[in-house]
């Protein structure tokens, strides 16, 4: 009995080493921070000589964001609907295209690569200038005069925004390399025993995406959710964040800290939204 | 039997087609912003300002990299200084950070012991928090540590990435127990579990991972704005922004483009290098595809 027991500690003091390099890592840079920033929220700061001086103010920075600030609630509403349009579209194109590159075909790997470089290329410098001109899409439909071309085949109230969707379609490819490689990696690790399996119990493929890739998918296409729905609300030229960012420039680091925390807040709110889904589902298929 | 194997062959050529054709066509829609950089970094500058942009270039030019070449020349360090801390700086980032995820995801992921969910709720947490908020704060946790100025405060701010750990916790999850049972009965300790066992089965995530983290600290120019001061530690990014600004801008907006198109080099090659990892860990853990 006594043996098991130190058995068990040794257990879970082998785990708490393993974990102990992340845990600390994390609170210095991050959870600090946090805290911090909470702190900063009911204050208000101001250099002085002797370093940052906080006086308390309590929840006036809350209140000025909904109630004084005139750019805050409408770019907070614009990214949140924007999101919502976009996270889906991603995650069913980036499962679309992880499934046919995970086919065995000439050319895999090039078309892997293709697929992914727009993220190494967006965060470079100059596709920021492009969507800088082009706002959040690219004009590229539109440069083309399709919509002179195809007015008279398809009315305009119908094909404006057509074009308009088509358009936005193009970053959210463009934003989904990751997505697609974290989904390819995700399929390499199904046993392809399962599908032979099922095709020899007369499964179709339309049958077998849904009873084994995607149930088994799931953990990833978790991941996924919650890095496109990050991914696209702490993106630097979301409009919030260049809100928030231009805040700091002005020095109102409290009012910045209290925008931050609302902001994270609401993020807060969808992701758990988006994990008590997920949690359903999973335990559904038990 | 013969009409049935050419019914299957005919039917093979039909998905083929209709894969090839689909894959081309988003293939060609995603090469899109590569083409831009490419013809951008060849514009003349009579080309670069037309609005709107326009995406092909029409009279080709090599004066953008004529001029990135004499604009390193003037810079204040040899500009191989950038190149080397960006290395650095970028390859810590990724092999301590890899390693501390996939190290803290094996238990969260296999021990079952107190405080595991509080842990693993505290990354979700961390997750979403926008990194532009908790700047200053960290800014003044990296100044009480006195490492402002060193490769540390480039690196460790970003070695516990709460994004790595959640990817490699997810994988970690769909390894066998079974397997970590037979080489524990086999006589292997936990650090030993973790090289033979864990390592080689998280490979498709610490690759994937990686490479994101890469592209991150390559192209991130904010950390070493705010935790450097002195121009010997300054990373690639900053010296293309050194390049943009200062006098003359306006007509660096073409070797900033040069230089951008430089700089995805090192990055598609760790994309290779990646997937090429990816792809052996299938042939060596035996499923046949």
């Amino acid at each position: 009995m006594k043996f098991r027991l130190s058995m068990r500690i040794r257990h879970f003091l082998e785990g708490y080493i393993f974990i102990s390099l992340w845990v600390i890592g994390f609170s210095a840079f991050m959870a600090i921070p946090l805290g911090r920033s909470l702190y900063y929220a009911f204050h208000e700061l101001n250099v002085t000589s002797d370093g940052l001086k906080a006086t308390y103010v309590g929840w006036k920075h809350f209140q000025e964001a909904f109630t004084i600030d005139v750019k805050f609630p409408s770019r907070l509403i614009s990214t949140i609907t924007s999101l919502f349009l976009e996270v889906p579209l991603i995650l069913i194109f980036a499962i679309f295209i992880a499934m046919l590159l995970n086919r065995q075909f000439i050319g895999r790997g090039i078309f892997r690569g293709i697929f992914f470089l727009p993220v190494i290329v967006s965060s470079g410098a100059v596709l920021q200038r492009l969507q800088s001109d082009g706002g959040d899409s690219l004009p590229i439909f539109s440069q083309y005069n399709l919509f002179d071309v195809l007015r008279n085949v398809i009315p305009p109230e119908i094909l404006r925004p057509l074009l308009d969707v088509l358009d936005s379609l193009t970053v959210v490819m463009w934003d989904s390399g990751v997505q697609i490689l974290i989904f390819l990696a995700g399929l390499q690790a199904i046993s392809v025993q399962l599908y032979e399996a099922a095709k020899c119990d007369g499964a179709t493929p339309w049958e077998s995406f849904w009873k084994i890739t995607f149930p088994l998918l799931m953990p990833m296409i978790l991941v996924n959710t919650l890095f496109s729905i990050v991914n696209s609300f702490t993106k630097r030229d979301n409009l919030v964040m260049e809100y928030i960012q231009s805040v700091f420039k002005l020095s109102k680091f409290g009012y910045a800290s209290a925008l931050g925390w609302i902001y994270f807040i609401i993020i807060f709110a969808i992701i758990g939204a988006v994990f008590y889904i997920f949690r359903n589902k999973m335990s559904e298929r038990g | 039997m013969e009409h049935s194997l050419a019914v299957k062959g005919k039917r093979f050529d039909f998905g083929g087609t209709i894969l090839y054709v689909l894959l081309t066509l988003f293939g060609l829609l995603m090469l899109a912003p590569l083409i831009y950089m490419v013809s951008t970094a060849f514009k003349p500058t009579s080309e670069l300002f037309l609005f709107p942009p326009r995406f092909f270039v029409m009279e080709p030019t090599i004066r953008n990299f004529n001029d990135l070449v004499l604009a390193t020349g003037t810079s204040i360090v040899p500009f191989s200084r950038y190149i080397f801390n960006s290395f650095i700086v970028s390859g810590a980032i990724v092999v301590l950070g890899a390693l501390i995820a996939a190290m803290a995801a094996y238990p969260l992921s296999k021990h079952n012991m107190p405080f595991r969910k509080m842990i693993f709720s505290m990354i979700i947490f961390a997750l979403m928090f926008a990194p532009q908020v908790t700047q200053i704060p960290q800014f003044l946790v990296i100044n009480k540590l006195g490492i402002i100025n060193t490769y540390f405060a480039l690196i460790l701010p970003f070695v516990a990435a709460p994004v790595g750990m959640f990817l490699m916790k997810q994988f970690a999850d769909q390894i066998p127990d079974v397997l970590l049972e037979a080489v524990k009965i086999d006589g292997a300790g936990e650090w030993k579990t973790f090289w033979i066992i864990v390592i080689p089965m998280l490979k498709p995530a610490l690759a994937t991972f990686a490479l994101i983290s890469f592209i991150a600290a390559w192209n991130d120019p904010f950390s070493a704005t705010i935790y450097t001061t002195t121009e010997n530690m300054k990373t690639l990014p900053n010296a293309l922004q050194t390049i943009q600004g200062g006098a003359g801008v306006v007509a660096r907006v073409g070797t900033v483009a040069a230089a951008s198109l430089l700089m995805t080099i090192p990055t598609i090659l760790v994309f290779v290098i990646s997937q090429k990892m990816v792809l052996e860990t299938m042939a060596h853990s035996g499923i046949k595809e």
